[in-house]
Parts: C-alpha cells; structure tokens; sequence
C-alpha cells in the first residue's frame, strides 16, 4: 500500500477505473444483447447484480494493473 | 444492361466502397492514436496495430443502427442506384484525399453524408432528402466537438482532483496503462461508428439492385469486410494527421491523453448506440481542445482549430458538389453508351 501512497491514494486510482471498467461493461452487454439475445447468459450479463458484478471485477482489474508497476518497484 | 453486366458493376461499386473505408481507416484512424503517440505511450508502429486490432474488434460487439441511418435516413433508399452510390463515393474519396494530402483533419462522415446527398438531389431533387435523418446528423455534426470538449474539460478537472494527492512516480505509469483502454475503446467507437457508414452504402447499393430481397438489411459478410478495410486502412497510418492531432492542436501528457480519449470513447459510444454517424475527428478533436483549456485557454491553439472548422463547413457541399457533377457525368456516359448500342444494329445492317 505504502508503494503507491496509501488507501487515499488507492481510492484514487480506482475512481480513475470506473469510467474505462464501465466501456467494458457496455461493449459486454452489447454483445450479449446483439449476438445472443434471449439467452441465460445474456440475461446474466444484463441483470443489475450481473452487471455490478462485471463492473466491480473489472475495476479491480484495472486498478490492480495500474498500479503492478509502482508496487514492483516498492 | 445484362443481369452479369449488372452484378460486375455492383461488385465494382462494392470494392470501390471498401476503398473508401480503408482511406477512411487511412484517414481518420490517425485520431485513435494521436495521443497515445503524442504521449510515447507506445511507438507509431504498435499505436496502429493496437487501433488497428480494435478497429476489426468492433465488428463483433455494436449493432447496426448507424448503418441502418445511413442507408435509409439520409436519402430516400427507393431513388438510389448504382449511379448514385458510384458518383457519392467518387465525392467522398475526393474530398477525404483532398484534405488527407493538406493534412486537414476534416471528416469522412460527412464527406459521405455530402456525396450522398450531392448524387441523390442530381438524380431527383430536393425532394430525395430525408429531412428528419438529414436533421438529426446535423445537429450532432455541432454537438459532437461540443460533448466532445465538454466531456474532455470536465474529465480533466475530475482527474486532476483526483490525482493531486498521487506520486509522480505513481501517476505516470498508472496514466500511460489507462490510456492503453481509453486508446482502445476510441478505436472500438471509431470501428462502431465509421466502419457502419460503408456498410450502411453496401447494404443500400445491394438492396436497390435487388440482392436482399423485399427487407432492408445489412449482412454478415458485409459487416466484416467493412472492418477488415477500416483496419488495414489504420494499419497503413496517415502520418500527416497524426502530426496535426497529437502537436499542433495543444501538448499532451498521459493524463490528458487518457481524458481526451475517453471523453471521445463516451461520445462515441453514445452516437453509436443512438444510431448517428458522427466524425471521429470533430469528437477528438473537440476533447484535445477541452482538455488543453482545462490547463489554461492559451494552451490550445485555436487557430488549428479555425482552420479545422473551416474544413468542417465546406466538406459536405464540396463533396455534394463533386458527387452532383460525378453522377451526371456517369449518367450522361451511360446514356450515350446505351444509345450507341441501340444505333448499332442499324448502321451495321
């Protein structure tokens, strides 16, 4: 934590992955909703804990590798 | 004309409309990783690779609503024929070469938009136009560098707010790794939005020739050979524009390079999903310009973006007007093709 300034600063970096991890979870949904519309997946996807869920992971994901580099280097 | 006659002059029509995409990859591809050079996030090379790659990627996730504007929302489907696709095409590529080789960054929608309307007035007045589609694309030629500035300033503040507190040496790698996305979603909405023009001119051209029956659609295939020619047009670069996107307009750091791409992805995505064919150009050009006045209003020169603007309000008559001169030409040309062939027989007897 100390490698990248604190959980303040974490916050931060993970506010900054909101707006990218939600283009992901839109272009997901587009394709669940374009290509297989009606199915048990698709339905998964589109749900509101689905999506929350998607756009959680994601966020992780991305904050996690924005910071890989300065938690190397700490 | 014979019915083979008919199909090699539709494939004809098709592989010139492919020749647009790719220039229209060529061309407007360069705004998808304007930044992501500007900023050496990554080397030129990767840049188009990476645009490139999600240019095709597209193809696979957005529906088809731009396409299905641009052939039916612009002009009437019912007048359009080969020569009319032909002479729109004609105007468009002459106007996307004209401003690509003085390094204008002008854009290929409307350059289409204006050939299209330029061919169908020449062919049957003004009564062709579909006002209503005509309207909604005009009001977003304005609202698009707009949202896309607004959406880039606001950004901007919003990142700056949030990383006041972060490390420089936090802050620069973090930034230089999410402009990899926002690069990428550019390239998915440039893919999405552009790429449906052609397809939406494809799927109209077939329809009128009647190769897809009584319903208006646009298929497989034609969705992915309008991809594939979006990509490989990114992946030969234009060079001039890059230049003119990533210095001139105003300087960029990782920071601002990852708002103004974003602000434009969610412009994109947005006009994608409404079903109108915006310019990847005015959107990333309005947030280069948003971002850059969040710095301070004399970071941007606006003069570019005078000059860019100019570009802007002449593209659709200047590719009408060489679109109107094209179709009558091409019709003039068939007409004395067709008198010749029936004067023949006679002067053969």
């Amino acid at each position: 934590m100390r490698g990248i300034g604190g959980p303040l600063a974490l916050l931060s970096i993970w506010a900054l992955t909101t707006v990218p991890a939600g283009f992901s979870v839109y272009i997901l949904r587009t394709i669940f909703t374009e290509r297989w519309p009606g199915s048990a997946a698709g339905a998964a996807v589109e749900s509101l804990p689905g999506t929350l869920l998607i756009w959680l992971a994601v966020t992780a994901a991305f904050t996690a590798w924005g910071c890989a580099q300065s938690w190397r280097r700490a | 004309m014979t019915v083979d006659g008919t199909l090699i002059f539709v494939v004809a029509i098709v592989l010139l409309a492919l020749a647009f995409d790719y220039i229209n990859g060529f061309h407007d591809a360069a705004n998808s990783i304007a930044t992501v050079v500007a900023t050496r996030v990554l080397s030129p090379g990767r840049a188009v690779l990476w645009a490139a790659f999600f240019n095709f990627a597209a193809a696979f996730g957005f529906g088809l609503h731009v396409a299905n504007t641009i052939g039916k929302g612009t002009i009437d489907p019912k007048i359009v024929d080969n020569h009319v696709i032909l002479a729109a095409l004609a105007g468009a590529i002459f106007w996307d070469l004209v401003t690509w080789y003085w390094g204008i960054p002008s854009s290929s929608s409307h350059a289409l938009i204006g050939g299209l309307l330029g061919a169908g007035i020449a062919k049957a007045g003004i009564s062709v136009v579909v006002v209503a589609g005509v309207q909604r694309t005009a009001t977003w030629i304005v609202l698009s560098p707009l949202l896309g500035l607004a959406l880039g300033a606001v950004a901007m503040v919003a990142v700056s707010w949030l990383t006041h507190r972060l490390d420089r040496r936090v802050a620069e790698p973090l930034f230089r790794r999410l402009q990899l996305v926002s690069a990428a979603a550019f390239s998915l909405g440039h893919g999405a939005n552009d790429a449906q023009k052609t397809m939406g001119i494809i799927a109209v051209l077939l329809f009128s020739a009647g190769y897809l029956g009584s319903d208006f659609y646009v298929p497989l295939w034609v969705v992915l050979a309008a991809h594939a020619a979006i990509g490989l047009g990114t992946l030969a670069g234009g060079w001039r524009i890059i230049h003119t996107m990533a210095t001139r307009i105003t300087q960029l750091a990782p920071a601002g390079g990852y708002c103004a791409e974003t602000a434009a992805a969610a412009t994109l995505f947005g006009a994608s999903h409404l079903g109108v064919p915006v310019s990847t150009t005015h959107t990333i050009t309005g947030a280069i310009m948003g971002v850059g006045s969040v710095r301070r209003l004399s970071a941007v020169r606006w003069g570019v973006g005078a000059r860019i603007v100019w570009a802007w309000v002449l593209t659709i008559p200047a590719a009408g007007v060489v679109a109107a001169a094209t179709y009558w030409l091409v019709h003039a040309a068939a007409e004395g093709l067709g008198m010749l062939a029936a004067l023949l027989p006679r002067l053969t007897a």
